[in-house]
């Protein structure tokens, strides 16, 4: 019967067109509007970017000083200000753009993600519980979709899923911020006080460590914030660049009766963690050596450092310590755009760590998620005894199609992190259960079979809004043992072997002209039965974005990860889908992977949901629980009575 | 006729009178309630403020004879009341929950007791005492905020603890009052947003 397309994957563009004969003049004249359009918009954008004066401008004069491109900034915004690069540079100057109709761009918005009304967002900043409301702060641009003018966003929830925006927190007004407010976190006092440290980079254009706090404790939604007067109280030491000094982390309070905190940097291409101690916050002594450093890994962006209980059960304050506590490093690679963390063990008498393996250190081993994803950073929330790690994930479309549509990037789902005491070698994610909160009406189906290359569809309703529950057994058609050495996830789902690839296709079409892949690919099934000797099995967990949309001018592709799976465990899945965005986890959130998609036909009621097997030599059964889930209606904190 | 011109005339004059000299206040539709007599100013203002309610009666139960209230009280000290008394019910409340969880040998009871708990918690310790201060700063928009918090989390206790129309509740009718309390203090709090 059907199965997957054994070609490259897409419909040839002939039979579209032939299909849609009857339209194409309308169509060609659509276009042609279209571009007229996008053009008058785009100088309309251009004169007031001119008119306004500000810095946007002058910093794309910067980065094309020398060059005569102007379509195209050949180095990705960022890099000049000394940050990771923030645009996509997967696309080259020859790639057409595609003509996204407003209704394509639209669907994209996700429904319980948090993201601002408009504009640009990247990592988010201080986040933490206070009061009764959950606070989180993000690097935000004011003006427009690409990366700028940096300052703090904010926003305030009761439950981390049902945001309220509230008015920036941080502006770019005093000469050690004015080129951007920075990233940074938060760290709350025993007395209940709260204290923000963030880089700022200065009119002199370098990257100092600035302190700011509430202007009014009592206002349960802190919505205004005082920077101290002295700033900055941290600027880049001796030895360390101007452009090399960022991202300072909460603070954790130690036996010599000191805070202690860590920020990332970088000597001759190794990256590392520098520390710095505090009695007040304002006076700060820096360590002689590293909490960490780990050759050829770059420079260390948003570093985090906090204690994991090992027997994985509940969150633990940033000043835990003691036996039954591990401590988690993680980094976000300028070079590379990833997130790398590594489990270990702190030595607080002389403020170093170090990795249980070093072959799994940070920046060489375990990633956080195998996708689209940078810039996390962790609190501990007192009010649930939990550690909730947040995760940034940029656009994998066209800056044009950003500033078309009006915004850029995403948080995702906030997740809990704990210590996997099965495996003992990584951590387990999993969205707060808050989202449960969404759910609406919900299908069950049991141990539906699909056969080798079978496409299963799910009649669900609408699948754009989903929170997808999936478990699958596996059943040999040969009795003989079957050895079948390929590893990780192949070119994607269309590359069939024995044992796999088999999962589920998210934001389909019924044509599957347009799909999303994700699934486990085994290299060998061991069988009771087997009379070869005990054959080892590993499972990739994967994301294959290569047919997620026709549209050329977005980045397609296959992400994943090896994913341990114990032998008294079914292989199991969770698929949070929103649109554009799919967060997806596998044996509990043992390896994750977020990713983007744009389809320009799997989109409103045609988005579909289907099983599939395109392993050539087992049935699998699959069992799945799949709610659909209600918007989050993410809107302004209501303030004003409305009349 | 003329004398009964006479005293319509001196009434007229009266009752402008004293409505000028209304202190101001921060909420504007408390000048409505200052054309009564003194001597039935409180009856009155609870009336007025208990009939736009969905629980009359429990609205009137709760704010007659309240030693808090005296003539020159307005909807915002009638609001203050409310909300102050919601946070004595459903502190006792979550006392009450806390006590049966500790004595019950039923786990799905147990499962739903904590459960319920988990929503009483935010609205104790943070939801209505924040209310209370945002409704005394002016803040009418959070504190309506607030108590539609409260409701929802408050309901969805009664959720938990009542699956069908003939099951009864562990709490009696605890929750029940916090819940229409809950709404009397919404219904009251959008009286001053309409201000």
């Amino acid at each position: 019967m059907g199965g997957i397309k054994d070609d490259v994957g897409h419909v040839p563009l002939l039979e579209a067109e032939e299909e849609e004969e009857g339209w194409r003049p309308l169509r060609l004249r659509g276009s042609y509007l279209g571009i007229f359009g996008s053009i008058v918009f785009l100088v309309s954008m251009a004169a007031l970017i001119i008119y306004q004066g500000h810095d946007y401008y002058d910093e794309a004069k910067i980065e094309n000083k020398g060059n005569n491109n102007n379509n195209y900034n050949k180095v990705p915004r960022g890099v000049a200000e000394g940050v990771s690069a923030k645009s996509n540079s997967f696309l080259s100057e020859t790639t057409p753009s595609y003509n996204w109709t407003n209704a394509m761009l639209s669907w994209q918005r996700t429904a319980f993600h948090f993201q601002p009304e408009r504009n640009w967002m990247n990592d988010p900043n201080g986040p933490l519980f206070h009061k009764g409301w959950y606070h989180l702060f993000y690097q935000y641009n004011p003006f427009s979709a690409v990366w700028g003018n940096i300052t703090w966003g904010h926003a305030v929830s009761r439950d981390l899923i049902h945001w309220l925006y509230l008015p920036e927190a941080i502006v770019r007004d005093m000469w050690f911020d004015i080129n951007g407010a920075w990233s940074g976190s938060a760290t709350l006092l025993p007395g209940g006080e709260i204290v923000m440290l963030y880089t700022g980079y200065t009119d002199q254009q370098v990257q100092v460590q600035n302190l700011a706090y509430p202007a009014d404790a009592s206002d349960p939604l802190l919505l205004n914030w005082v920077k101290y007067a002295k700033n900055p109280v941290m600027v880049p030491p001796p030895g360390i660049g101007p452009h090399d000094f960022r991202d300072p982390t909460t603070a954790w309070f130690g036996p010599d009766n000191k805070w202690t905190l860590t920020l990332g940097s970088m000597v001759n291409d190794s990256g590392l963690s520098l520390v710095y101690k505090t009695t007040d916050f304002i006076n700060y002594e820096l360590n002689d050596h590293f909490l960490h450093i780990v050759p050829g890994t770059g420079m260390w962006e948003c570093v985090d450092f906090y204690p994991v209980s090992i027997n994985g059960s509940v969150g633990l304050d940033t000043s835990a310590n003691g036996p039954g506590v591990k401590h988690v490093l993680k980094a976000s690679l300028d070079d590379t755009k990833l997130d790398y963390y590594a489990i270990g063990t702190y030595f607080i008498e002389n403020d170093t760590w170090i990795p249980d393996d070093p072959d799994l250190d940070v920046g060489i081993g375990l990633r956080l998620d195998y996708g689209k994803y940078y810039a996390s950073k962790t609190f501990y929330d007192q009010n649930k005894q939990r550690r909730v790690l947040w995760g940034w994930i940029n656009e994998s479309d066209s800056e044009v199609a950003d500033i078309t549509k009006g915004w850029a990037s995403l948080q995702t789902i906030p997740r809990t992190v704990l210590y996997d005491k099965k495996t003992g070698t990584n951590l387990l994610q999993w969205p707060v259960e808050e989202i449960e909160s969404l759910r609406l009406s919900s299908h069950e189906l049991k141990e539906l079979l699909v056969k080798p290359g079978t496409v299963v569809p799910l009649h669900i309703g609408p699948a754009t809004q989903l929170d997808i529950f999936v478990e699958f057994e596996i059943e040999l058609l040969e009795s003989e043992g079957i050895v079948n050495n390929v590893e990780g996830c192949g070119v994607g789902a269309v590359e069939r072997s024995a044992f796999g690839p088999f999962g589920i296709l998210a934001i389909a079409n019924d044509e599957l002209s347009e799909l999303t892949p994700i699934y486990f690919r085994l290299s060998n099934y061991g069988n009771g039965t087997s009379t070869t000797t005990t054959t080892t099995t590993s499972t990739s967990f994967c994301v294959d974005e290569t047919r997620s949309s026709k549209a050329p001018d977005v980045s397609k592709l296959v992400f994943g990860s090896k994913v341990s799976v114990l032998s008294d465990e079914k292989l199991s899945l969770r698929v949070l889908v929103d649109h554009s965005i799919i967060e997806s986890f596998a044996q509990g959130g043992r390896t994750v992977i977020s990713s983007r998609v744009y389809p320009t036909e799997a989109i409103y009621g045609a988005a579909r949901l289907f099983l599939f097997n395109n392993a050539t030599d087992i049935n699998i059964k699959a069992s799945l629980k799949i709610w659909q889930l209600n918007s989050a209606f993410i809107r302004p904190f209501p303030f004003h009575n409305t009349q | 006729m003329a004398k009964t011109l006479h005293i319509t005339f001196t009434i007229t004059i009266i009752l402008l009178f004293s409505s000028s000299s209304i202190p101001c206040t921060q909420s504007q539709t408390t000048r409505v309630y200052y054309y009564w007599n003194e001597n039935n100013g409180v009856e009155d203002l609870i009336e007025q403020v208990c009939k736009r309610t969905p629980f009359y009666d429990l609205c009137i139960s709760t704010l007659h004879n309240n030693p808090l209230l005296s003539p020159k009280s307005d909807i915002k000290q009638v609001a203050l009341i409310m909300v102050n008394n919601i946070l004595s019910n459903a502190t006792d409340t979550l006392n009450y929950i806390e006590a049966l969880l500790k004595h019950t040998k039923d786990p799905q009871l147990e499962q739903a007791l904590a459960l319920c708990a988990e929503s009483y918690i935010p609205v104790v310790r943070f939801t209505l005492p924040q209310a209370a201060v945002a409704i005394s700063q002016g803040h009418f928009a959070f504190a309506s905020y607030c108590i539609s918090d409260a409701v929802k989390e408050v309901n969805s206790c009664e959720g938990r603890l009542v699956k069908s129309p003939s099951d009864k509740s562990p709490l009696g009718d605890r929750n029940d009052v916090v819940q229409k309390l809950v709404d009397v203090a919404n219904a009251i709090i959008k009286l001053l947003l309409k201000a």
